[in-house]
């Protein structure tokens, strides 16, 4: 008996036991699994990525700023710190991306959150101008670019025969350089920029901070410039693209002291920019010398000036005041000052030098603005402000007497100028209105009032009004949308089309191109013409076409029209749609000269859609098409039927130059992300553009003259796949292809040889085009 | 024996059982948990009773799932509890005490202040949140500004709840401007543009989303001044200064994107040609396939003119930007 009750309890003993051992021991686990959870929910996370790409094909168009230009493999290197302390505020931010390339990027910021933080971060950026460019010239990359060794003599001045005319007069041409095409070599032309920068921001009591700034910019490599020479008489000037030294180096100091308060917000600060060039004048021998040329072409060298150095250093301080909850004012004030003195280059290679050594430039920049903005009842809220802009050219004016293009023969009577130092002052007067019509419907209305002053051109001025009106509605929870237009006119001062370009010359010289005994002014004295009586000869003297209008300055009527429409057809589809469209006309130069009109039709779909939690997929679609009419002539040599187009279109010589710009551009795309291990997905985007160049309205004399050009193009299609494979919590695969290809067709250089223009020595460029592969495989692990 | 293994059997498999049925989630009582504990934020346990781990978004779609979901505002400086500045849920949200005392398993009322994609709070009560702290800088003159007229929220463009606010990172600032700026968007695609694709340059070095009292968002007060924060060889004085470079840079640029080089609106020689056909050479303002060459249009002129091909008018005259060089009358040193 006693046996049996003893079995019992063992057996329920044993039986209690194992049901709270399959209790406890799983709830302790999933305790502190949850516990693991939250923390990696909660606690910031960081990541290194390690891997290695390839590129199939080199290309510097499709290398272009992200350094993956030559085909071959490239190291895949990103990472990404973020640490936050649990017991303090303290902070580390670590981000590095694509530190395998010549793109490649390093941010640190570090401190304690609330009270300091340091930044550091440092960047490059390469831009790949040509891989194509060729040049005979040795040197390349430097500041001196030499002939090829003994290059006058293959030079082929033998007078008479097929190309040569006497002696003496001749004008080398690029016919004549036998050993051009042999002494052509490859270069690349490209520059690489790297930044660093230095930040300290340190908060201070009583709602104060202060920022300090340090960035240093460089910049080295090479740009194409045209390295033009005079190589005969008049306008006779030979030229070639060639490799010009960049090195930049820009250092930006800043100091900002800011205040935030309740109502009251303000800074104060000053900035300055300190722009360095320490590339040297780029001198570079005469291709298309002639040693017994006499009228000109005879140097022996030409030589480039670089960008000056120069500085601009700014104090400004800025405020915002909150005078009710539904009112506030705001403004800022700031003066700077631009400076350049760099010591002037000779006139030529001969080394004559101008009378002051030096420009001793300075412009003087003013801004100021205030802004209210006010709720004035509870559907209507009113900004209204204003905004001026100055800029003070103080820099000296003075005559310079120049030799053109380094030619050797002393420089005449229209080589004598002087500077025009511009100053600018903008002032902005506007004004909006909001209503909200009711709870679905907003209407803005707006005026805008500019008003510009310059000196030195060819109108004093202008003002603008636009009026502009918008409206928005919440047709249901799904669908929204809206319209706006604006209208602006902007009014010139008097324009005189040819005044501006004629007040940089000399009286003497502008009285040798009229006859007597015709008389002008100039700077408002009454000046007699100089130049022999002749039927046909100018009765004033002209030098810009007085009928033309500069369309940054003359009057101008805009209109603009744009609408959207954002639709939700189902909780997980969102659909938008937008169109604009403008019209600008320049009613001045449709009488005369310039540009006339322009207009520009945008239109926008994007879709968004979740097909599942998991899926989800977009689409974009835009086209644009901007075209432009300028009124231009092909004009004569005749100087009354020059400078009588006073006022109006001259029908014979003239005609309409239209370029229309097209563009559309397409991406599709998805995403599979089902919440395992794995997600992946995919990219296809598209653009393409056509430029078209058109000649209408031809004059009767020039029609003959005027001939059809090609349509330029480009094309770029890229296809990318991913993929993401995690292998354990922490560490990720991720696979990457891409495809892209691009083609391009452009008359400017298409077809173009070393001597297919006489006086431009070809360069050998050619219109990018690739088709490049690229993989990339890395690991990803994260941490925290 | 046997039996002893078939009681061992029966209990382990309800000791199986029981945690099994504690791991599935309980039917769900929206009531905050009365013993729950502040997660991240000091205070937050009336909100993160309720939306805690469970909460996070997987794709099973629970009814209390969010998405995003909210506990990875810890990994962000907005959950750094030791500053004593940072906001806890109600700061930003209201004290949303209907929403936060409901009871039963029923949808409970909205937030007071909620940030969600069809939120009806108004954007300048959501914007009132956040400019509680973050007035000043770069929001000084945010009031008026194109944004904040056309009542655009912070959270169209700010993730809070989110361990990567995308519009504050270079690489992906642009796919968030993008969402309404489809023009920049299609522009950034063309041939010449900046480096925005390449994450080079971020909109905001550009622009100020927040206001500016620049033209058209701009950084600094004017379209040159921003331009010369990186270009600052073309900054001046020059001796020799290109009216229309000094005037404005946008009068022959395009900062988004262009068909043609150098980010041009339109081509040389035609864009020189609108504002210069009077001496020498460029009287010829029509400049056409005849300029080409014969070598490349049949019956041209037989030499291509320089005026036309390569870089056409640039070809001489290079300083288009302004020359300091004595004899850069003509851009051409």
């Amino acid at each position: 008996m006693e046996n049996t009750v003893e079995n019992r309890f063992s057996r329920t003993l044993l039986a209690a036991s194992i049901a709270a051992i399959g209790l406890s021991a799983p709830t302790a686990t999933w305790a502190d699994e949850a516990a693991d959870e939250i923390r990696r929910l909660t606690r910031p996370e960081s990541e290194i990525e390690l891997g290695v790409g390839d590129v199939s094909g080199s290309s510097f168009k499709f290398g272009d700023y992200t350094g993956l230009n030559k085909s071959g493999a490239y190291g895949i290197a990103n990472i990404s710190v973020v640490r936050r302390n649990d017991d303090d505020a303290r902070f580390l931010e670590i981000v590095g991306r694509n530190l395998g390339l010549d793109s490649r990027s390093l941010r640190i910021e570090g401190g304690e959150q609330g009270n300091y933080s340091m930044r550091l971060g440092y960047s490059e950026l390469p831009k790949l101008h040509s891989d194509t460019y060729q040049s005979p010239y040795g040197g390349m990359g430097t500041s001196r670019l030499t002939a090829p060794a003994g290059w006058a003599g293959t030079i082929d001045i033998t007078p008479g025969g097929a190309i040569n005319p006497p002696i003496g007069t001749t004008v080398v041409t690029t016919a004549m350089m036998t050993q051009l095409a042999a002494n052509m070599k490859p270069f690349e032309v490209k520059t690489q920029r790297k930044d660093l920068a230095l930040g300290l921001t340190k908060l201070l009591p009583a709602g104060w901070d202060v920022d300090v700034s340090y960035k240093h910019s460089k910049k080295d490599g090479t740009k194409l410039l045209g390295a033009p020479l005079q190589i005969g008489a008049g306008g006779s000037r030979g030229t070639l693209l060639v490799p010009d030294p960049i090195d930049y180096t820009t250092e930006d100091f800043g100091l900002t002291a800011r205040y935030v308060g309740e109502k009251l917000q303000m800074q104060v600060g000053y900035s300055a920019s300190l722009f360095k060039n320490s590339a040297q004048p780029l001198v570079f021998d005469n291709l298309f010398y002639n040693a017994v040329s006499t009228v000109g072409g005879n140097m022996l060298t030409g030589r480039l000036g670089q960008m000056p150095d120069n500085q601009f250093h700014q104090v400004s301080a800025a405020a915002g005041y909150t005078l009710s909850t539904d009112t506030r004012l705001s403004g800022s004030v700031a003066f700077g000052r631009m400076t350049q003195n760099e010591s002037f280059l000779p006139y030529s290679t001969a080394n004559a030098m101008p009378a002051t050594n030096s420009l001793n430039g300075k412009v003087d920049t003013t801004h100021y603005d205030i802004k209210l903005n006010s709720r004035l009842t509870r559907t209507i809220k009113l900004t209204a402000g204003y905004r001026y802009d100055d800029r003070d050219n103080r820099t000296p004016v003075n005559t310079y007497t120049y030799n053109t293009a380094d030619v050797t023969t002393a420089p005449g009577a229209s080589n004598t100028r002087f500077n025009t130092p511009l100053s600018k002052t903008k002032e902005v007067l506007f004004g909006d209105l909001d209503f909200h019509l009711s709870k679905a419907t907003t209407l803005k209305l707006g005026y805008d009032y500019d008003s510009v002053k310059h000196t030195y051109e060819p109108t004093a001025g202008d003002k603008e009004h636009s009026y502009k009106a918008e409206v928005k509605h919440q047709f249901t929870a799904m669908a929204a949308g809206g319209i706006g237009y604006t209208h602006s006119k902007r009014d010139a001062a008097n324009y005189d089309g040819g005044g501006a370009l004629t007040a940089t010359y000399t009286a003497a010289y502008l009285a040798g191109l009229c006859v007597i005994p015709n008389t002008f002014i100039y700077n408002g004295i009454v000046t007699a013409c100089t130049a022999a009586a002749s039927a046909t000869g100018a009765t004033t003297p002209w030098l810009d076409t007085p009928s033309l209008r500069k369309f940054f300055l003359t009057d101008r009527k805009r209109d603009k029209l744009h609408a959207f429409a954002n639709i939700s057809p189902a909780d997980n589809l969102d659909l938008q749609f937008g169109a604009s469209y403008y019209n600008e006309k320049y009613p001045e130069a449709e009488l005369g000269y310039g540009l006339k009109q322009a207009t520009g039709t945008t239109l926008n779909f994007d879709a968004n859609w979740k097909a599942t939690d998991a899926v989800t997929g977009t689409f974009f679609l835009s086209l644009d098409d901007f075209k432009t009419d300028q009124n231009a002539h092909n004009g004569s040599t005749n100087n009354i039927e020059r400078q009588n187009n006073a006022a109006a279109f001259q029908a014979a010589r003239g005609g309409v130059v239209s370029i229309t710009d097209r563009s559309w551009a397409m991406g599709l795309g998805f995403r599979v992300k089902p919440g395992g291990k794995y997600e992946w997905g995919a990219d296809l985007t598209h653009a393409s553009s056509m430029g078209a160049t058109r000649f209408n309205n031809l004059g009767t004399a020039i029609a003959g003259t005027v001939f059809p050009v090609s349509d330029t193009n480009t094309r770029r299609s890229r296809l990318d796949l991913f993929g993401k494979y995690e292998v354990k919590k922490d560490v990720a695969i991720n696979l990457n292809y891409a495809f892209e290809k691009y083609t391009s067709a452009d008359w400017a250089w298409d077809g173009q040889t070393w001597t297919s223009s006489t006086s431009l020595i070809g360069s050998g460029i050619i219109n990018p085009r690739y088709s490049v592969h690229m993989i990339g495989a890395s690991v990803a692990y994260k941490f925290q | 024996m046997k039996k002893v293994i078939g009681y061992a059997a029966f209990a382990l498999t309800l000791g199986l059982f029981v945690p099994a049925q504690a791991a599935d989630k309980p039917a769900p009582n929206l009531a905050v948990k009365a013993d729950a504990k502040d997660l991240i934020l000091k205070g937050d346990a009336k909100c993160t009773g309720c939306h805690d781990e469970a909460d996070e978004p997987t794709g099973a779609g629970t009814m209390l799932e969010l998405n995003p979901g909210v506990l990875a505002i810890g990994k962000t400086k907005h959950g750094v509890k030791a500053d004593k500045r940072t906001p806890t849920c109600t700061d930003c949200h209201g004290d949303s005490e209907k929403h936060r005392m409901h009871k039963g398993s029923e949808k409970p009322p909205a937030v007071d202040r909620s940030f969600r994609k069809n939120s009806v709070t108004p954007a300048d009560a959501r914007n009132g949140a956040c400019m509680t702290c973050h007035k000043g800088g770069n929001r000084l003159q945010w009031a008026g500004s194109q944004h904040e007229s056309g009542e655009v929220a912070c959270n169209s463009c700010h993730q809070v709840h989110s361990k990567k606010d995308k519009v504050r990172d270079t690489a992906t600032q642009r796919e968030v401007c993008f969402t309404c700026h489809k023009q920049q968007r299609a522009e950034s695609m063309r041939t010449s543009t900046h480096p925005i694709k390449a994450g080079g340059v971020a909109c905001s070095n550009c622009h100020n989303p927040h206001g500016s009292t620049g033209p058209k968002l701009l950084v600094k007060n004017t379209a040159n001044e921003t331009c010369w924060t990186c270009h600052t060889e073309k900054r001046g004085p020059f001796l020799w200064e290109h009216p229309p470079a000094t005037d404005d840079c946008m009068n022959c640029h395009s900062p988004h994107g262009s068909n043609q080089v150098s980010l041009l609106k339109s081509r040389p020689p035609y864009l020189c040609a609108s504002c210069h056909i009077a001496g020498g050479h460029s009287t010829t303002g029509i400049r056409s396939g005849n300029d080409l060459g014969a070598g490349v249009v049949p019956g041209a002129a037989a030499s291509a003119a320089p005026q036309m091909v390569g870089k056409s008018c640039l070809n001489c005259h290079t300083q288009v930007h302004g020359s300091n060089h004595p004899a850069g009358a003509r851009f051409a040193r």
